[in-house]
């Protein structure tokens, strides 16, 4: 009996990143256009699982998850126990460019979730002409925040038990038990103070409410997503930043939270599909690959 | 409707017994929290895996946490599949449905377990 791989590699890239020498961990299945995902805050691109085998997807997409350095598999750079890890919008938008450049990306689609969804209205800002389009899950130029960000690195707490708990309500009822469960793991797996230092970006750094003001959809276009189940960027807080940005489209999805591809790909799927397929053009029905969104169980949702 | 809240937090020592794997999440916790529905109370003490429903009225009656609903909104709470704002007890506070004052420290150091304790009603449901 043959080894049973899914068709999904991973790898390790040697690039600069802020002119520092780092190890990358990248994922990628499929090919076409490229499709860059950003993962959320404290977790790694294993979010993106579901998505890099979905065949409707990789079919037409090359689709790439890489671990931000200080997550999963991309060990901090050199030196790192001499600082704190404070993610800046500077340092994020470096990230990305210096990841495309890399990996020698021609204009990719940048689908990111929580922060990711946030900096792609940075990109969208300032660098339009990089990409073919720009999609923000539980993406606003900026939000409230519901709670003190130092209960999450502390020696009294345990850090990864109190980052999954807190986040534990912005994932719906209803879904797959086993994805919320290992969503959850993620962050359960983070290291010390990396959440916290991600929502540096988040909570102090990346007001975009003036940024999006720069951006002109005609030169490229933006899609902005929110859960229902999100009340940590609401999606009246996505709707806010959809309106005041011309062009933008926004889709509010209903049975998911705030990781929509980790916690029910299959219901965040019926949304993103239809934008994937305005950036690539339909898929000729003799063409379209089986679709195995429900593969998960359905059952036994908490 | 109070009432009904207030029975229904009598009967988490009960529900907790039929799910071991949250009593062993909790073998370490200890926690008194003051739950409040309108204007009555009680006190749900967790202490190395068991939960004891205690007066909250009377003098000395101290806790660590409370978390204070209208009735409504604990019923809310406890449906088979809650509304995005009535799902979870810190998505409830910035909905505006549920206040939480107190010491959180020991909330913090527990906080996935006292959620699933209080969501045991949903399951019974």
């Amino acid at each position: 009996m043959s080894p049973r791989f899914d068709p999904v590699t991973g790898r390790y890239l040697r690039l600069d990143i802020g002119g520092r020498p780092h190890r990358l961990y990248v994922e990628e299945a499929g090919q076409g256009i490229p499709l860059l995902c950003l993962h959320t805050a404290g977790a790694d691109g294993r979010q993106y699982r579901d998505l890099l085998l979905d065949e409707s997807v990789t079919a037409r997409f090359r689709v790439i998850a890489f671990d931000m350095p200080w997550h999963g598999k991309s060990s901090p750079p050199e030196g790192w126990q001499d600082e704190e890890y404070r993610l800046s919008t500077e340092a994020y938008v470096g990230m990305i460019l210096d990841v495309c450049a890399a990996l020698e990306l021609d204009r990719p689609v940048v689908l990111g979730c929580s922060i990711g969804g946030r900096i792609v209205l940075q990109l969208a800002a300032d660098h339009p002409e990089r990409f073919r389009g720009l999609i923000g899950a539980q993406g606003a130029a900026w939000q409230d925040p519901w709670y003190d960000t130092d209960w999450l690195h502390r020696p009294d707490v345990h850090g990864g038990e109190v980052c999954a708990a807190l986040i534990s309500g912005l994932i719906a009822p209803g879904g797959p038990a086993a994805d919320r469960h290992e969503t959850l793991w993620h962050y359960m797996q983070g290291g010390p103070g990396v959440f916290k230092g991600d929502l540096w970006f988040y909570r102090i750094d990346g007001d975009l409410r003036d940024t999006i003001a720069r951006i002109d959809t005609a030169r490229c276009p933006l899609w902005l997503m929110a859960g229902e189940y999100d009340f940590s960027c609401r999606p009246e807080d996505m709707i806010a930043t959809a309106e005041a940005i011309p062009g933008c489209q926004a889709v509010v999805m209903e049975r998911l939270g705030h990781f929509p591809m980790s916690e029910n790909y299959g219901q965040f799927a019926r949304s993103l599909t239809p934008i994937l397929e305005e950036i690539s053009g339909p898929v000729p029905t003799t063409q379209r690959v089986k679709v195995n969104h429900e593969k998960r169980r359905e059952t036994g949702g908490d | 409707m109070v009432t009904q809240i207030i029975d229904t937090f009598m009967r988490l020592p009960v529900l907790l017994t039929g799910h071991p794997e949250i009593a062993r999440r909790a073998d370490r916790a200890g926690i008194v929290l003051l739950l409040e529905a309108g204007s009555e109370a009680v006190r749900l003490q967790l202490e190395k895996g068991q939960v004891t429903v205690l007066p909250a009225e009377g003098p000395m009656r101290d806790w660590d946490i409370a978390l204070r609903a209208a009735p409504e909104a604990w019923a809310d709470h406890w449906q088979a599949v809650p509304a995005p704002d009535a799902f979870d007890i810190l998505g409830m506070v910035r909905h505006g449905r549920m206040r939480i004052e107190g010491n959180f420290a020991p909330l913090m150091r527990h906080l996935q377990v006292v959620k699933d304790i209080l969501a045991l009603p949903r399951a019974a449901a």
